[in-house]
C-alpha cells in the first residue's frame, strides 16, 4: 500500500507539471520555439525512437555510463578503505587525491582527449575519473570512523585480519558507501553529458547537443528527459539493489 | 593447569601523562565471579579494555587468549541477523556444526525464534542477550563484562539479572563485570573490587551462599552490606 | 508703483521663460540619445569588417555606441539573440545556423551579409601514405570531427557527396572547434572539417604530415541577424551600424596589410595562417540573391539528413531577409 501511494503521489506530480507546461504553452505564456509544449516533445521522442536512434543513443549512453561509474566506483572505495583504515596510506595518498579532487574533470576533457582520443575508452575514462571522488571521500568517512568495539569485538571473535577487513569495516562503512555511490551516479550522467560534446557520433549527450544546435528544442528536451529518466531509473534499480543485498543501510536517510 | 585465570601484577594505564590507573595487583581462581565497581571516572572501563589487551598498559597481565567480551552498548553488527552475530566467533567449524551450535546458545539464550531478524528488530534486553550468546558462543575461557544493563530499563535489568545467575551457573566461566549497581555486584559476584583514586582500595568477599536469587535483595544483610560498600565508595 | 511692478514681473516672465528655453533644448538634445548596440561576434577573420569599424572608431557617432561580445561560435552568438535574456542586439553568424533556426520557427531577419568565404572549410586529415585525394583517403573507415549546426557540418555533407564517398567511411564526430587541432595531431581523429582558424591550425600540426582537401565549390556568407524588433526600435542605430560597416569595407580595400595585423592581434591568430588564408574572404556588405538559394539548398540537406522531419515545410528565406536598412545607406549593395 504504502509502495502504491508513493507511485501515485510520485505520477500526480510528473502529470501535474505537465499540464502546467501545457497549460503555459496554450496560452502563450511561454516561448514555444524555446520550449515546445510536451506535445511537440512527445512527437519528437516518437520521431526519435522510429528513426532506430534512440535505442542506439540510450544503449551508447549506459554503456559508457555505467561502465565509467563502475570503475570509478571500484577504485574510489578502494582508495577509501586504504586510507580509512591505513595511517600511512593515508598519509601519502590524501594529500595527493585532494589536488586531484580539486580538478574540475570538465576542465580535464582536452587532456584526456590529448591522451586518450575521443573513442569509448576516454569518455570512459572521464566519467570514471569524475565519480573517483565522491566514493572516495565518503568510503573513507566511513572506513575511519567504524566504532572501535566493532573492531574490538571482532578481534576477539575472529583472528582473521582479512575477515574483519571484508565483514565487519565494509559493512559498517557501507552507509557512507552507498551516499557516495548516489553522489556519484548523479555525477556520472553530468560527465557523459559533457564527454560527449567532446568528440562523438552517438549517445544522449550527444543527441542533446546536436538538436540544440540543429534548433529542434522538441527533440533537444526529449533528450533530456530520457537522460534524466535514464538517471532516475539507475538511481531506483540501485536502491533495490541496496535494499536486496544490504538491508541494513538506512536509504531513507540517505538522500 | 593454574587455578587463577586471571592474574594481574603491578598494571598501569596512562593516557599521554593522565595516569588513570596505578599500580593494580590481583588474581581471579577459576569460574571466580568478580564485580568491579566504583564512581563514574575511576577507570572500571579502562580495567577491563586492559584485561582484554584493547589498550596498551605497563605491568603484568596473564589472561587466557580465549576471551569474550560483552560491551556496555551491546555492539553487535546490525548488518548480521542475530544467527550471523553469534556465528562469527564460530571459526574452525564446518557449516552444520556451526549451525548447530548457534541453535544451541540461540535456545540458551531464549532466542530461538529470532534467528533471522536483524539486532534493530530487538528490544534492549534481547539486544544484550545476543551480544552475551555472542561471546560465549565458542566456549571463552574468561567473560568480560562492561555494564551490561546499565542502558536497560529497571524491570528489564532484573530479568537480565535472573538469567545471567541462571546462565553463568551452567557455563562455569570466569566472569569480571563492572558495574556502578551495587545490588548486581552484591546478587551476582563472589568478589568485589572496589576501584578507588585510581587503585583497588578493597576487595571484599560477597557473604551470600550460591546458588542465589534476587530475594536476597530484601534481606537485612543484604541492605547492611550494600551500605558497607556503599560507605566504602565514598 | 504699478510701473514698478509691471517690470518686476515682466523681469519674472524673461527670467521663467530663459529656464523653459533651457529645460527644452536639453530635452531636445536628450531625443538624440545615443542608442546601444550590442553585437555578437565569432572571433576569427571572418568578423573582420566588425572588428576593423570597432577598432579604427567607425561605430563612434552619436547616434550608435557599439559594444561587441565575443562567442567561440557565430552559431552560439545566434542562440544568445535567440534567448530570452535579450543580451544581444545583432548576431553575426554563417548562414546555416540561421537557416536551422528558422527551420525551427525562429523568427530572425538577415540585415546584411559581411562576407562570403571560399575554402572557409576545408578538410584536413593525417597523412596515409599515397592516399591523397579524398576518394582514395576514405576509402577506409575514418573518423572526421566537425562542428555541428553550423558551415562546416554543411560543407563535410557537400564533401561526402561531390567526391562520393562511402558513408559507412566517414564516421562523422561532432566537436568544439578549438579541440580539433589538437585531436588531429594526436591521432584522436583522422581527420578534421572545420573553418579557420581551426583548420588553418591543423595544417600548422600537422605540417608535411598533413593533407588538406578543398571544396572550393562551397561559398559560406556571415550574416548580420537581428530581431524584428530591434529593426523597429532601433532603425537609424542600425543605419549608423552598417555606415560604419561600409566604412571598414573600404579600409579592408585599401589597407590589407594594417588589417591583417590588427585582425592577427584580435583573434591571437599566427599571421603566417592569416596571409595564407586571406585570399579566401571577399569583405563586402552586401545582400545577394545567392544567399536565399543557398538556405533553401540547406534547408533540403537538413531534411534529408533528418534533422527535420520529411514533412517540414521549407520556409520562404525571402522574408527572413531584411533589406531596407541596407538599401537606405547603400542601395547598390543590395542585389535581389
Amino acid at each position: 500500500m504504502k509502495e502504491f501511494k508513493k507511485i501515485y503521489y510520485s505520477v500526480l506530480s510528473i502529470a501535474g507539471i505537465i499540464l502546467f507546461w501545457q497549460v503555459l504553452s496554450g496560452f502563450d505564456l511561454i516561448n514555444s520555439n524555446l520550449i515546445p509544449p510536451p506535445t511537440k516533445v512527445y512527437l519528437a521522442i516518437i520521431e526519435w525512437a522510429k528513426s532506430g536512434e534512440l535505442f542506439i543513443d540510450f544503449s551508447t549512453s549506459i554503456w559508457r555510463g555505467i561502465t565509467g561509474l563502475l570503475i570509478g566506483s571500484i577504485i574510489g572505495i578502494m582508495l577509501g578503505l586504504f586510507t580509512g583504515r591505513n595511517q600511512t596510506l593515508d598519509k601519502i595518498l590524501t594529500p595527493v587525491l585532494n589536488v586531484f579532487k580539486a580538478f574540475p574533470p570538465v576542465a580535464l576533457l582536452p587532456v584526456f582527449i590529448t591522451f586518450f582520443g575521443i573513442g569509448d575508452f576516454s569518455k570512459v575514462f572521464s566519467i570514471s575519473f569524475a565519480t573517483i571522488f565522491p566514493l572516495w571521500v565518503n568510503t573513507h568517512l566511513g572506513a575511519s570512523t567504524v566504532p572501535a568495539e566493532f573492531i574490538r569485538s571482532a578481534m576477539l571473535l575472529s583472528k582473521s585480519g582479512v575477515k574483519i577487513f571484508f565483514k565487519i569495516i565494509i559493512p559498517a562503512s557501507m552507509n557512507s558507501i552507498i551516499a557516495g555511490f548516489r553522489i556519484s551516479i548523479a555525477i556520472s550522467f553530468i560527465m557523459l553529458y559533457v564527454s560527449e560534446l567532446a568528440g562523438a557520433s552517438s549517445g544522449l549527450g550527444y543527441q542533446i547537443s546536436s538538436s540544440h544546435l540543429a534548433y529542434r528544442m522538441d527533440k533537444m528536451l526529449g533528450a533530456l528527459i530520457v537522460l534524466g529518466l535514464t538517471a532516475s531509473m539507475i538511481d531506483l534499480i540501485f536502491n533495490k539493489i541496496v535494499k536486496y543485498f544490504f538491508p541494513w543501510v538506512q536509504l531513507n536517510k540517505i538522500i | 593447569m593454574s587455578e587463577y585465570s586471571i592474574s594481574v601484577k603491578n598494571l598501569s594505564v596512562a593516557y599521554g601523562s593522565f595516569s588513570v590507573i596505578e599500580d593494580v595487583s590481583f588474581d581471579i581462581r577459576n569460574a571466580e565471579f568478580i564485580a568491579i565497581i566504583g564512581k563514574s571516572g575511576t577507570g572500571k572501563t579502562t580495567l577491563l579494555n586492559a584485561l582484554a589487551g584493547f589498550i596498551k598498559c605497563n605491568g603484568d597481565v596473564n589472561i587466557t587468549d580465549c576471551i569474550g567480551f560483552c560491551f556496555q552498548n551491546h555492539s553487535l553488527f546490525y548488518w548480521m541477523t542475530v544467527a550471523e552475530n553469534i556465528g562469527f566467533g564460530l571459526n574452525n567449524m564446518n557449516n552444520t556444526d556451526k549451525k548447530h551450535t548457534v541453535n544451541e546458545i540461540l535456545k540458551k539464550i531464549d532466542l530461538f525464534e529470532y534467528g533471522n531478524k536483524y539486532p534493530k528488530e530487538l528490544s534492549g534486553g534481547q539486544m544484550q542477550r545476543v551480544a552475551l550468546g555472542r561471546a560465549i558462543a565458542y566456549n571463552p575461557d574468561v567473560l568480560l563484562l562492561d555494564e551490561p544493563f546499565s542502558s536497560l530499563d529497571i524491570f528489564t535489568r532484573d530479568q537480565m539479572m535472573d538469567w545471567l545467575i541462571k546462565l553463568i551457573s551452567e557455563l562455569k566461566i570466569t566472569v569480571v563485570m563492572v558495574t556502578h549497581y551495587l545490588d548486581e555486584a552484591l546478587v551476582l559476584a563472589d568478589r568485589i573490587f572496589v576501584l578507588k583514586e585510581k587503585r583497588i582500595s578493597n576487595v571484599v568477599n560477597v557473604p551470600f551462599a550460591k546458588p542465589r536469587t534476587q530475594a536476597i535483595r530484601y534481606t537485612e544483610q543484604f541492605q547492611k552490606s550494600k551500605q558497607e560498600l556503599s560507605d566504602l565508595l565514598n | 508703483m504699478k510701473k514698478i511692478k509691471f517690470l518686476s514681473t515682466i523681469k519674472y516672465v524673461i527670467v521663467f521663460a530663459m529656464i523653459a528655453m533651457l529645460c527644452i533644448s536639453c530635452v531636445n538634445k536628450s531625443k538624440t540619445v545615443t542608442q546601444k548596440l550590442t553585437i555578437g561576434i565569432q572571433n576569427s577573420p571572418s568578423n573582420s569588417l566588425v572588428i576593423i569599424a570597432a577598432n579604427k572608431g567607425f561605430f563612434d557617432t552619436t547616434k550608435v555606441k557599439v559594444v561587441i561580445k565575443e562567442f567561440s561560435a557565430g552559431k552560439l552568438a545566434l542562440q544568445a539573440l535567440l534567448g530570452q535574456a535579450g543580451d544581444l542586439d545583432i548576431a553575426v553568424s554563417a548562414e546555416t545556423p540561421v537557416t536551422l533556426s528558422t527551420l525551427g520557427g525562429n523568427k530572425i531577419k538577415v540585415i546584411a551579409t559581411i562576407v562570403n568565404a571560399k575554402n572557409e572549410c576545408r578538410v584536413v586529415v593525417r597523412k596515409d601514405g599515397v592516399l591523397n585525394t579524398p576518394e582514395k583517403y576514405f576509402s577506409k573507415p575514418r573518423k572526421l570531427a566537425t562542428s555541428q549546426g553550423g558551415s562546416p557540418e554543411w560543407f563535410t555533407y557537400n564533401f561526402i557527396k561531390r567526391f562520393k564517398l562511402d558513408n559507412n567511411n566517414v564516421e562523422i564526430n561532432a566537436m568544439l572547434p578549438e579541440n580539433m587541432p589538437i585531436a588531429l595531431s594526436n591521432g584522436a581523429i583522422d581527420a578534421i572539417s572545420i573553418f579557420d582558424p581551426y583548420a588553418g591550425l591543423g595544417e600548422k600540426e600537422l605540417g608535411e604530415n598533413g593533407v588538406t582537401f578543398n571544396n572550393e565549390n562551397i561559398i559560406s556568407y556571415y550574416v548580420l541577424n537581428v530581431k524584428e524588433s530591434t529593426i523597429t526600435q532601433k532603425g537609424e542605430a542600425l543605419e549608423e551600424l552598417m555606415n560604419g560597416l561600409l566604412k571598414a569595407e573600404e579600409f579592408i580595400k585599401n589597407n590589407a596589410e594594417e588589417t591583417k595585423k590588427i585582425i592577427a592581434e584580435k583573434t591571437k591568430l599566427d599571421i603566417d595562417i592569416l596571409n595564407k588564408t586571406w585570399s579566401h574572404y571577399t569583405f563586402a556588405v552586401m545582400l545577394d540573391k545567392s544567399l536565399i538559394d543557398l538556405c533553401i539548398a540547406e534547408a533540403n540537406w537538413a531534411i534529408e539528413t533528418g534533422k527535420y522531419p520529411k514533412e517540414t515545410v521549407i520556409p520562404n528565406f525571402k522574408e527572413v531577409i531584411y533589406p531596407d536598412i541596407l538599401k537606405k545607406v547603400a542601395p547598390t549593395a543590395v542585389n535581389f
